[in-house]
């Protein structure tokens, strides 16, 4: 089903005029029940759509086709990204959700190809969903014109295409959809065969490059100068469409990623209706005031209230687990109305097969769902059409992800509601008790580092497959590479002949490389009571704290029973059954040293850098029974323990600096707690990686005494924390700087408050309990203590 | 990234050595950065007073890369030329290595050598190639790196003069030369009408293409193909296990290698050549191609001759290698 036309013609609600939903809203909170529960309520004002005339006009057939999806004109944001192609000119699209950035790209793209039949485009994005999502739209559009219907040969090119297909879209296609991991271990390595492709390579679309960032991002910078190389050298040439959700520097990261200049277009020309914001603390138990009630039921009581009340919406949660739960009590409060809507919601995560997402999807778009509960896996563009409510239960890890959920509520012009509901968390809390935190800071920026001597190393030896690299390719991959090329050589994987530095060995350097940090191994789901059905997938990690023996894995709703896990073949038998409770993982992490490579004194601490094993285990597990959350069982289990064995430094802070902390009266542990949070945040910039791929953990056991660990959240390491090693004094004054120039009183998020420990996938998060913020004057005193030593810096 | 020690230390050093800040100082990153940090009032991190580490560990000196034994010239001890006589192909952008003999200082010549029979009539290709004469069909075979993307070293042609077969190999002394190697086979590959190779449809012929494009050569071939595996399996499928060349040679050519390299190792010593110089693990190579080049012109003959299938005799009693 399509689209109802009439979503492109709506107007604007008239100011001041909240929505039936939003009312509601603030009705129930008045309720005796939900008492305090509003902590806050924010109106951002409706904006008008503003439009520009393109000139010259698109072709007439493009602007059919347009019409036929009722759109006339043209926001002014589409016309300026059209304008600066057709000046030769790469450009990064920085507006909002459903702004209609996608026609940023597909009207120049097709205008080129209506003019010019031998030219080809290529689209890539972070997933194959889009992928796959982008050619529907793509198609729609093209086929209310025959002749932009006949001008397009487009294809999804990625790990899902047939063997057959395949060489059907790279010899016929001219418009191919894939996306980075593909390019670089498809797509490039055999060039030469996709010569006929690449020679008329006119456009190259990066969409949702806010999400190429640290590691990840750092390696596809690198495939899209192994990309221009290789067109280069076929005598192609072509402009890059990158688009960007909000991020405080997309231009930057644009050109990074680009290695060329990216003009910023972000005067969003898209109408957006009135947006109302509510923060929704729930409520505590009782006049103790410690417990407040379970914000996974909070939540799922506003989800289903606003369903009932006629809404279309989406409730995220933080983890799979917190997804299941927050359905399944949707589902039990809808199914109690004796009607058929409790049929109208539906989970929705990673690890479902992926023609179930495809569904759920397409179900929403077209309307036949009233509610869905997700995962951050729909915070991603796949298009499900504007809703008019957000459930937000517990925040995104960054606040670019908070306005990206927010941003899936609202129809083209009409008024949107987003609901923050928080878990008693530090963070979550901190949220409540200052919402400007949310408002006032422009989201997180995307740092990437493509000249990291590891990535690039990787990166270096794909390309000399490729083409041997000369005096150019120096320039192109960056002043690094010169010595990185010394250091190949020497390790025998190249060998320099005339200038020209060729690949020299057999093997195939793109198959070793990895863009992505996670790993590819997947366990299947099978269901033993119906002939081993496959039931969804889960990754390696994840499967053993999700489908340990008798864990209770939930799969939309459902609870199954883990009967068995097969570690050989990768395989968790589950049966359903009828239980009322589900299971918690109890992990157990650690850090120990393997080896010393390299010692200094700093400011009275010794230092060193080394080979650290970090690992984690699930030990046992906890049985929790629904709702009311009471902990009805504890079983030791025995899995394997985890590892990453990775490069990291650390130090246990010498007698002097602890009593200078205990002596103005504060805990030496909590200001070094601090400390190790904002290395977190002020070590990813130094080394230009983004937090998620460092760690940092405080421990006893391997010094006697605490100490302070950081290491890099990578097999070998990626050097983030050799460069914090090289430049702790940099480290350390730019974590005072960052401190005392907070503005918080006692410590927040942004600075001595928790960093991103780990990505909890697998718990729920209502399980979790608040921790205080580490007290700031005790981070600062031991910051203050050392960069107040003198003579050791040598 | 399963990498040598050696290397990830070179990388940790390069790694350590990085002034992110100061190498970025003129970029707007940095400025970024400080922003983001709350650290705009005070100077870019660049600028910040060096701070090294305590032991200042000497650059490793590092061992001078061995060179190859083409481009060592008069350091190289034992050149491609104590294994194999020849000279340069050189045109304007470079040149390639060029051994050429007659088949019949290899084995004892034979009268038939020239001779074709009558082709059975379904095998168009067979009975093209009679028709306009073997003098018009050149014989290919090739030795490459292994993957797609990996040169081809060493291209063994063959061609009937009228009295013998002439056999041409051109090789790659380092992986600069390839181009050339692709310009002088496209040369020679001018005077004929046909192509004969075994498997060569499906890997010869595209694989030089695929190389061709890397090295931004125009590569000709002769117009006509002929594909000997194709034509072979057509005849003998029922009577032999497969029909891979070293089965056909065996039964065809009732001939038997020694001292042969397996395939899977040849890009190894290929690469092992160009590091070090020294041809010698590469000699048994060259006289593999030079076999297999050989051992297509008898199938040729054989595929003509519709009397002829595989013998019965004891293979053990064959000589094994022609001297």
């Amino acid at each position: 089903m399509q689209a109802p036309i009439a979503r492109f013609l709506e107007r604007p609600e008239a100011a001041g005029e909240e929505s039936a939903i939003a009312r509601w809203l603030r009705g129930a909170s008045l309720a005796p029940e939900s008492r305090g529960a509003l902590a806050h309520w924010r109106t951002l004002p409706a904006r008008a759509a503003s439009f520009a005339k393109l000139a010259p006009p698109l072709p007439a057939p493009l602007a059919d086709a347009l019409a036929h999806r009722g759109i006339g004109q043209l926001y002014t944001h589409q016309v300026r990204a059209i304008e600066s192609l057709r000046a030769g000119r790469d450009v990064v699209v920085v507006t909002g959700t459903a702004s209609g950035k996608s026609l940023c790209y597909h009207l120049p793209v097709l205008e080129r190809l209506l003019v010019d039949p031998e030219a080809t485009a290529l689209y890539l994005f972070p997933t194959k969903a889009l992928a796959q999502d982008q050619l529907k739209s793509l198609t729609r559009l093209a086929s209310g014109h025959i002749d932009v219907l006949k001008a397009l040969r487009a294809g999804v090119y990625d790990g899902d295409t047939q063997a057959t297909t395949r060489r059907r879209i790279r010899d016929g296609s001219n418009l191919i959809l894939s996306n980075p991991d593909m390019l670089h271990q498809g797509i490039l390595p055999s060039h030469p065969k996709w010569a006929r492709f690449l020679r008329n390579l006119r456009f190259v679309v990066v969409d949702e490059i806010h999400s190429y960032r640290g590691i990840f991002g750092s390696h596809v910078a690198n495939v899209l100068r192994r990309l221009e190389r290789v067109v280069r050298h076929v005598g192609g040439d072509f402009r890059y469409v990158t688009c960007s959700a909000t991020i405080r520097n997309p231009g930057e990261l644009a050109t990074a990623l680009i290695g060329r200049e990216a003009e910023v277009v972000d005067d969003d020309g898209a109408p957006r209706g009135e947006r109302h914001f509510a923060f929704w603390n729930p409520p505590f138990t009782d006049e103790t005031r410690v417990e407040r009630r379970s914000s996974n039921v909070e939540g799922s009581a506003l989800f289903t209230a606003l369903v009932e009340h006629g809404a279309q919406a989406i409730a995220f949660t933080k983890s799979r687990v917190a997804a299941e739960l927050v359905y399944r009590y949707s589902h039990e409060r809808l199914e109690r109305r004796g009607d058929d809507l409790h049929e109208r919601i539906r989970p929705y995560r990673g690890g479902y097969l992926p023609e179930e997402r495809r569904n759920i999807e397409h179900a929403l778009f077209s309307g036949e769902l009233r509610g869905v509960v997700s995962t951050n896996a729909l915070e991603l563009g796949v298009d499900i059409g504007g809703l008019d409510a957000v459930v937000m239960i517990g925040a995104a890890p960054t606040l670019a992800s908070m306005w990206q959920q927010a941003g899936r509520a609202g129809r083209t012009g009409k008024a949107a509601l987003a609901v923050l509901v928080a878990y008693n968390e530090t963070v979550d809390q901190y949220l409540m008790r200052h919402p400007e935190y949310f408002f006032g800071r422009s989201p997180e920026a995307a740092i990437i580092d493509p000249h990291n001597p590891y990535i690039l190393a990787a990166q270096l030896g794909c390309a000399a497959y490729e083409l041997p690299l000369d005096e150019a390719d120096r320039v192109t991959f960056g002043p690094q590479s010169e010595a990185i090329l010394a250091a190949l050589e020497e390790e025998g994987e190249t060998r320099t002949i005339d200038g020209r530095a060729y690949w020299a060995t057999t093997e195939f350097p793109a198959a070793k490389v990895s863009l992505r940090t996670i790993s590819d191994d997947t366990y299947t789901i099978m269901d033993v009571t119906r002939g081993n059905a496959v039931k969804g997938t889960v990754d390696g990690i994840s499967a053993l704290e999700l489908l340990y023996p008798e864990a209770i894995y939930l799969h939309e709703g459902e609870t199954c029973f883990v009967r068995e896990l097969d570690l050989e073949q990768k395989v968790a038998y589950v049966e359903p059954r009828a239980v009322d409770y589900y299971t918690q993982p109890v992990l157990e992490t650690n850090i120990r040293i393997r080896g010393e490579q390299q010692r200094r004194e700093w400011r009275g601490e010794s230092v060193r850098l080394g080979e650290l094993t970090y690992s984690w285990q699930t030990v046992a597990m906890k049985k929790v029974k629904f709702h009311s959350l009471d902990a009805i069982g504890y079983h030791p289990l025995s899995l394997p323990r985890l590892t990453l064995e990775t490069t990291g430094f650390w130090f246990a802070p010498g007698e002097a600096a602890w009593h200078a902390v205990a002596r103005r009266g504060f805990s030496p542990i909590e200001g070094l707690m601090g400390v190790r949070n904002l290395y977190m945040t002020l070590l990813a910039m130094l080394s230009m990686c983004d937090p998620f791929d460092l760690g940092g953990m405080i421990d006893s056991s391997n010094l006697g005494r605490p100490a302070l660990f950081m290491f890099d959240r990578y097999p070998g390491g990626l050097g983030f924390c050799e460069q914090g090693y090289a430049r702790l004094d940099e480290l350390a004054r730019a974590a005072h700087e960052h401190l005392i120039g907070c503005d918080c009183a006692a410590g927040c998020p942004a600075c001595v408050g928790i960093p991103i420990l780990r990505v909890a996938q697998q718990q729920d998060p209502d399980l979790v309990h608040a921790r205080e913020i580490p007290g700031k004057d005790a981070a600062r005193v031991l910051l203050e203590h050392w960069l107040a030593e003198h003579g050791s810096r040598a | 990234m399963p990498r040598g020690e050696a290397l990830r230390a070179r990388l940790g050093e390069i790694t350590r050595a990085r002034r992110i800040g100061e190498a970025r100082a003129d970029e707007t990153g940095a400025a970024a950065i400080c922003e983001m940090a709350h650290l705009s009032a005070t100077p870019r991190a660049g600028t910040a007073p060096a701070d090294l580490p305590a032991v200042a560990k000497p650059r490793r000196p590092r061992p001078k890369p061995m060179r190859n034994g083409a481009a060592a010239g008069a350091e190289a001890r034992v050149g491609v030329e104590a294994f194999l006589p020849g000279g340069e192909w050189r045109d304007g952008s470079g040149a390639v290595y060029v051994h050429e003999r007659l088949r019949s200082e290899i084995e004892r010549p034979r009268s038939h050598w020239g001779q074709l029979g009558v082709p059975p009539a379904d095998e168009v290709d067979l009975v093209a190639l009679v028709a306009c004469g073997l003098e018009r069909a050149l014989f290919l075979d090739l030795e490459t790196g292994g993957l797609s993307s990996s040169p081809v070293f060493l291209a063994g042609t063959m061609h009937w003069n009228g009295k013998d077969f002439v056999i041409r190999q051109y090789f790659a002394r380092h992986y600069g030369e390839e181009g050339a190697l692709l310009r002088a086979v496209s040369e020679c590959a001018r005077d004929f009408e046909f192509l004969v190779t075994f498997n060569g449809k499906s890997y010869d012929a595209p694989f030089l293409a695929t190389r061709a494009v890397i090295h931004g050569v125009r590569l000709t071939l002769p117009p006509r193909h002929l594909d000997l595996l194709h034509a072979s399996r057509r005849r003998w499928k029922r009577e032999l296990s497969n029909c891979r060349l070293q089965t056909l040679e065996y039964h065809v050519c009732r001939r038997r290698r020694v001292g042969d390299v397996p395939g899977d190792e040849v890009p190894g010593l290929y690469h092992d050549y160009v590091r070090s110089g020294d041809p010698w693990r590469l000699a048994p190579v060259f006289h593999h191609n030079l076999l297999d080049v050989i051992t297509m012109a008898e199938i040729v003959r054989t595929l003509c001759d519709p009397r002829r299938g595989p013998p019965q005799s004891d293979p053990e009693d064959w000589p094994s290698r022609p001297e």
